[in-house]
């Protein structure tokens, strides 16, 4: 027993001894994102971004330390970032999207699945030849990403799809999880762990204080908004209709724009497979039925019906209550992460009109015609 | 009794091609068969025999000349028509293996039956009738893949009979029998071309067994082909020099191939 | 003797039917359900348009499109002499997928979404002939029936990395829309699109009953047909037709649905004992359609969550099908 004590005395002695040498200065907690946790110490940062799939591992853990600094032995284990970040290659659209905002555009070298970006601006550097293609996000171009010698490789994290050759590049890949957060202001938050590559933390924070003081207002109004109407979503795809699980991001804009989301008692964070059957026993008097799709045309009452029959003998299709948003139309999955906000008050104008002015219309959002 | 031409070739030269690149592999048949003829055709493998039996069944088309069954051009009588004068039975494999015999044999009444092949009172007779004639009436309830294979060869034997036409042509008809069920099926043209005065053609290498069956032989060699009876055949000594050069002999006496001895 | 399988399977078919219509993802109480059938008045609006627009075009679909594959699968398995061809075996649900995919790309269409409009059919049926042809062609040099099919198999992967490389130029929803139809449905068809998908599958289905008669001439073989009285020429294009008749407009409408083409008609020979199609056309349709419904029930159980991908259950009824035949092909008929 008392041998037992002295070990566990020697022990915290040990680790105590070990952090000396960097002293902890600031713990910045953040208000909503779960996925990554910063803290920092004298002359560096460590970002912990815990692994989606289980949060108890964390999936890496990067030191950022300024270019200006010297590294030390004293620093804990970790992907050593050395900031500001002058050059990326960049997996996903969205976070060129964040990168841009953060008016940092001028760093990204390298792009995948250039056909599916729509930054046209980025485009055109691509075809100019500034900006590297790097082919698909799911398999890219290895022999590209070495030619072109990013300081740090951002990609998206996908469970199990470590990829292994560009691995050993010796490039930080930084992870993004930030998909994975299922509460609107959470996804945006990460924001702040991109800005800090480049360190230009005070844009970030002052994009996201904007950002979370607007959603909340109108969170807000949502919340007290008197009556609630139901709402169901999406299509059928195939024999299967996917909903938004009742935990999921979606779910959660819902909510907060005062609105009765059919399978808010479903715990799911991602999406939830039903069927025709199951949708309409639910939802065959729903008030509203709002859908993302991404068509040449926008979609109508008529061009639904035709798509599929039975679609007409919901309550909402009747009433000529059925929105839709185009993503190819408008930029709805480029702005939403950083701009819920917007899609929030679209839902809110769709839901309670009667709390905004008649002048007032929808960003993304149409009502769908008769044809 | 009259007797009856049942098929006639005149000046038919057969091979493959068209026009000029024409490959021909046998020139200037002519022959003649009656009613109740049993004729055999020999030669060597890659002589024409099955050549000319394809063309005789009009499956190919003869580089010139003419056949004629039953007084009409085989090419220009349509395919029911032809059905109805000329059966053949083949070696091929089949997938029939999970028909009934009778059901085999009534395929035979193809060319009688209507657009969906249903069998008529007659139809079912004839059927019957052909299986007893082959002798395996008591097996029309058998799957043809329970027969063994000289039975099998019994079962296309009655088709070719259910399909009521004057003449039958076989193409190595005893190929992969043992040595009882040749001679059985030998014997049974034999019979049919008596009994049922069947005019029928086959090319065999059993050419011992049916040599003694036979009353016509048509004689393949090096793209000549003689028609003799039997008997003369084997006098002139035709039958002789047919494997000549393969240094085999033939003994009148014993009626044998044998080989030459220097 | 031959009667008994083809009342069985009858009577099973129409069960597996109604089954369809009470059973579903959803409990819909029986009374009602019954009702609903029998055209009362009901106070389930809910039941009433899940049953009429839901569940009895799915119902038929399922009826049709499984006795569509099956006789199609039988069709070239006689016309090819080889017991293990079938429609997806043989890569033609491919090149009926190839033919949609780019009609899909040309018009701009999502895949599955306005699937089966006639375009689409026309474009699976376009697909579906040309692989055939090309199978054809092969099928008089390569005489061996096991080549054969592993000419259909890459004859398959071709047009499959076709489609592949379509896709690449796709936007990101159509490659998930194709990833989806893929997985086979019966759901898609709905009343509005009935009147094309029920009168071309009629027509390969009757087409193929036509056939029946030089069907059985060509069990003895091209040579043995011919002495017959087959136009084989004529024969061979008919088959080829119905084939790709009754291949395009089900992976048009369903997408490309695995083995039902391949399995069933073994089902239906083990059933009935017998090669001759008078008695095992009927049956394959039957056992085709039985199939079909009890792949849809399975997909559609109510204790699950959702539906279930159709290609997912298929081959759990198909596969066991072919290596059973396989293994005791020495004792079955029709192999011999």
């Amino acid at each position: 027993m008392f041998s037992r004590v002295i070990y566990i005395l020697l022990l915290v002695l040990f680790v105590a001894c070990s952090k000396t040498g960097g002293e902890r200065t600031i713990t910045t907690s953040n208000d909503y994102a779960q996925g990554y946790a910063v803290e920092k110490f004298d002359g560096y940062t460590v970002v912990e971004v815990q692994n989606p799939w289980d949060t108890l591992k964390v999936l890496q853990r990067y030191i950022l330390v300024s270019k200006s600094a010297d590294l030390s032995d004293e620093m804990p284990k970790g992907v050593v970032v050395r900031t500001p970040v002058e050059s990326a290659a960049v997996y996903a659209s969205l976070h060129c999207g964040m990168i841009k905002e953060l008016g940092k555009e001028s760093v990204i070298t390298g792009i995948c699945d250039v056909h599916y970006n729509a930054d046209n601006d980025l485009k055109r550097r691509v075809a100019e030849g500034e900006v590297a293609d790097l082919g698909s996000s799911f398999l890219p171009d290895v022999e590209k990403i070495v030619s072109i010698a990013p300081e740090v490789i951002i990609v998206s994290s996908y469970k199990d799809n470590r990829d292994d050759k560009v691995a050993r590049l010796g490039i930080p890949i930084i992870e993004m999880a930030d998909y994975m957060e299922s509460v609107p202001l959470a996804r945006t938050e990460w924001i702040k762990f991109l800005s800090m590559l480049f360190d230009c933390e005070y844009v970030a924070d002052s994009l996201f204080r904007e950002t979370e003081a607007q959603y909340n207002n109108l969170a807000e109004m949502g919340r007290d908004a008197k009556n609630r109407p139901t709402l169901f979503c999406e299509l059928k795809t195939g024999g299967v209709w996917y909903q938004p699980g009742g935990d999921s991001y979606m779910a959660r804009l819902y909510r907060d724009a005062g609105i009765d989301y059919l399978w808010c008692d479903n715990k799911d964070k991602g999406s939830i497979s039903l069927s025709y059957e199951e949708v309409f026993a639910r939802g065959a008097d729903a008030d509203l039925w709002i859908m993302k799709y991404a068509d040449e045309c926008d979609k109508t009452l008529k061009s639904l019906k035709d798509e599929y029959l039975p679609y007409r003998n919901f309550a909402s299709y009747k009433t000529k209550n059925v929105w839709g948003v185009n993503a190819l139309k408008v930029p709805f999955y480029e702005e939403m992460p950083l701009y819920p906000q917007y899609v929030l008050r679209d839902l809110m104008l769709i839901a309670h009109p009667e709390l905004f002015n008649e002048s007032d219309t929808t960003r993304y959002f149409k009502k769908l015609q008769d044809e | 009794m009259e007797i009856t031409t049942v098929l006639e070739v005149k000046s038919l030269t057969i091979g493959y091609g068209k026009d000029a690149s024409a490959t021909k592999i046998a020139e200037g048949i002519n022959f003649a068969l009656n009613q109740g003829e049993l004729a055999l055709i020999l030669g060597c493998n890659g002589a024409g025999k099955s050549t000319l039996l394809r063309t005789l069944s009009s499956v190919q088309h003869p580089l010139s000349g003419e056949v004629k069954i039953c007084g009409e051009d085989i090419f220009e009588t349509s395919p029911r028509e032809l059905a109805q004068r000329v059966a053949a039975v083949f070696t091929d494999k089949t997938m029939a293996g999970g028909l009934l015999v009778e059901e085999v044999v009534a395929l035979g009444r193809y060319p009688y039956t209507g657009f969906f092949g249903k069998m008529g009172r007659e139809d079912r007779e004839m059927v019957q009738s052909s299986l007893s004639l082959v002798g395996m009436a008591g097996k029309s309830k058998k799957y043809l893949s329970q027969l063994s294979d000289g039975e099998r060869q019994k079962i296309m034997i009655a088709k070719a009979l259910a399909q009521q036409t004057p003449l039958i042509i076989l193409d190595e008809p005893t190929a992969f029998l043992d040595l009882p069920s040749r001679i059985e099926i030998l014997y049974l043209l034999k019979r049919l071309t008596k009994e049922e005065n069947k005019t029928i053609l086959l090319s065999t290498h059993d050419v011992e067994q049916s040599l003694s069956v036979a009353d016509k032989l048509l004689l393949i060699k090096g793209g000549e082909v003689k028609f003799k009876s039997t008997a003369e055949a084997i006098e002139c000594g035709d039958v002789e020099s047919l494997f000549e050069e393969r240094g085999i002999a033939f003994d009148k006496n014993t009626g044998r191939f044998i080989p030459k001895l220097k | 003797m031959s009667r008994r399988p083809i009342l069985f399977l009858s009577i099973l078919t129409l069960l597996l039917f109604i089954a369809n219509l009470f059973m579903g993802s959803v409990n819909i109480p029986f009374a009602d359900a019954f009702n609903v059938l029998l055209g009362f008045e009901t106070d389930n609006k809910v039941a009433e348009s899940i049953v009429l627009q839901s569940r009895l075009p799915q119902a038929i679909t399922a009826l049709l499109a499984g006795a569509s594959l099956a006789v199609a699968g039988l069709l070239l398995q006689t016309a090819f002499s080889n017991p293990l061809a079938g429609p997806s075996i043989l890569g033609i649900t491919s090149g009926a997928s190839l033919g949609v995919a780019v009609v899909m790309l040309a018009t701009g269409g999502v895949m599955g979404a306005v699937s089966g409009s006639m375009t689409n059919v026309l474009g699976a049926f376009i697909g579906a002939i040309l692989t055939l042809g090309v199978i054809i062609l092969f099928s008089m040099v390569v005489r061996s029936n096991v080549m054969l099919l592993i000419v259909g198999i890459m004859v398959g992967y071709v047009t499959n990395s076709a489609i592949t490389l379509l896709n690449f130029f796709a936007s990101e929803k159509n490659v998930f829309s194709y990833t989806i139809w893929g997985m086979g449905d019966f759901s898609s068809v709905s009343l509005s699109d009935m009147p094309l998908f029920v009168g071309v599958s009629f027509i390969g289905i009757i087409l193929s009953v036509l056939l029946m008669k030089p069907l059985n001439a060509l069990l003895l073989g091209d040579r043995y047909a011919a002495n017959l009285g087959v136009n084989i020429k004529r024969a061979r294009v008919l088959l080829l037709l119905c084939t790709g008749l009754l291949t395009a407009i089900v992976t048009s409408y369903c997408g490309p649905i695995s083995f039902l083409g391949l399995a069933v008609p073994h089902v239906a020979r083990l059933m009935t004992k017998s090669s001759n199609h008078h008695t095992l056309l009927p049956a394959t349709l039957l056992a085709g359609s039985a199939t079909a419904l009890v792949c849809t029930l399975v997909c559609s159980m109510p204790w699950q969550s959702g539906v279930l991908p159709l290609n997912a259950i298929t081959p759990i009824f198909g596969a066991p099908v072919i290596i059973y035949v396989i293994i005791n092909r020495s004792k079955i008929e029709y192999f011999n």
